[in-house]
């Protein structure tokens, strides 16, 4: 596709990186107002994007992270979470709970929805160019993909979360991550037909 | 995808690196997209259960637990008075009390019976009494006017 210059893959969260989010949640349990800021500041927008990207509101999905927040801060605030080096992966089970609750509600609603209506409304920037349009195409083609494949590629790619820390957050080995990673881009570049092959060259 | 990315075992086939560079885009460009002011609401939203250990929130868990506990066993309460009220109606009552009750009913409407039928005889007869008082007064009215008795009596 070549749409990248600089692709922002996710990173495993390094030792430096955990002592400093440690070190966050620590004080904002002593109600430190801006250690807690700062994990907003880390957090809030991938848990956001990740919910957007399951709901396809973005009013949902910012109800789904305040949800999320609220939940982290009761617990932080009553001494009733213990950081032992896995606070992302506790943070993500929170947030995919949270939306497939919120997804549960929305199918209780029976609000009829067309998944390929998602990808076929126009966004102004897929108006403005050609990657947005190309970015839109993808968007409505996640939508094709098993939900399981999905939630592994949405993971990934909106919630940034490396391999290691979504096999502690599904419980799953990751090989099998892997390999529905790999079946999951497989499928998506089969979706999107010859463009990839062609933006590659 | 090179070693140096901290991907080694997170590599992802070449033919596949230009879907999955893209998908790295669209993550970034939803990240980048959320509302304006996200994270000033979400602060918002959080701040003050953040800065719930100054007691209340300890005083609220607390007494949602006790509330739970109060509210079982008012219901065992509630369970067992009703079970045991149940069980006195039907088989108290009825099994102890009404055979005396109703024996006793029994006689006292006999024992009224017995007065009245006695009382109304009692009735009949006096009338008899009045008929035949009131049949010896017109006989002796009718023997004082008679010429014959007047003649007896001065006779004598």
């Amino acid at each position: 596709m070549g749409l990248l210059t600089e692709p922002r893959l996710p990173q495993p969260v390094s030792e430096d990186q955990s002592a400093e989010v440690a070190g966050l949640l620590e004080a904002a349990s002593k109600g430190d107002q801006a250690a807690w800021r700062d994990l907003i500041a880390r957090y809030g927008r991938r848990i956001f994007a990740l919910a957007k990207s399951r709901c396809q509101r973005a009013d949902l999905a910012e109800e789904v992270t305040q949800s999320v927040f609220a939940t982290v801060a009761g617990k932080l605030g009553r001494g009733g979470y213990t950081e032992q080096g896995r606070f992302e992966s506790w943070l993500f089970r929170v947030a995919m709970n949270r939306i497939r609750d919120e997804m549960r509600r929305l199918k209780r609603q029976a609000d009829p929805t067309d998944p390929a209506s998602f990808g076929g409304v126009p966004t102004r920037r897929s108006v403005e160019s050609v990657e947005g349009v190309m970015l839109d195409k993808l968007r409505a083609a996640m939508m094709e993909l098993p939900d399981q494949d999905r939630e592994v590629v949405e993971l990934r790619h909106h919630g940034q979360m490396s391999f290691k820390e979504m096999s502690e957050l599904l419980n799953e080995p990751l090989g099998t991550l892997l390999a529905r990673h790999h079946r999951a881009l497989r499928k998506l570049k089969q979706i999107m037909g010859g463009e990839e092959s062609e933006g590659e060259s | 995808m090179s070693t140096n990315n901290g991907f080694q075992n997170e590599s992802t086939p070449a033919e596949l690196k230009a879907i999955e560079y893209s998908l790295a885009e669209l993550g970034e460009r939803e990240r980048a997209l959320a509302p304006a002011g996200l994270e000033a609401r979400l602060e918002a939203s959080t701040r003050h259960m953040l800065m719930a250990e100054d007691a209340p929130v300890v005083i609220a868990r607390i007494g949602h637990r006790l509330s739970l506990v109060a509210k079982l066993r008012i219901a065992a309460s509630v369970a067992i008075v009703g079970g045991l009220a149940a069980v006195f109606l039907s088989n108290g009552p009825s099994s102890s009390l009404s055979p005396i009750a109703a024996r006793s009913l029994e006689e006292d409407m006999n024992y009224v019976l017995e007065l009245r039928s006695a009382d109304e005889g009692l009735a009949a007869m006096g009338d008899k009494i009045d008929t035949l008082f009131m049949d010896t007064s017109n006989v002796g009215d009718s023997l004082k006017t008679d010429p014959a008795t007047t003649l007896l009596e001065g006779a004598t």
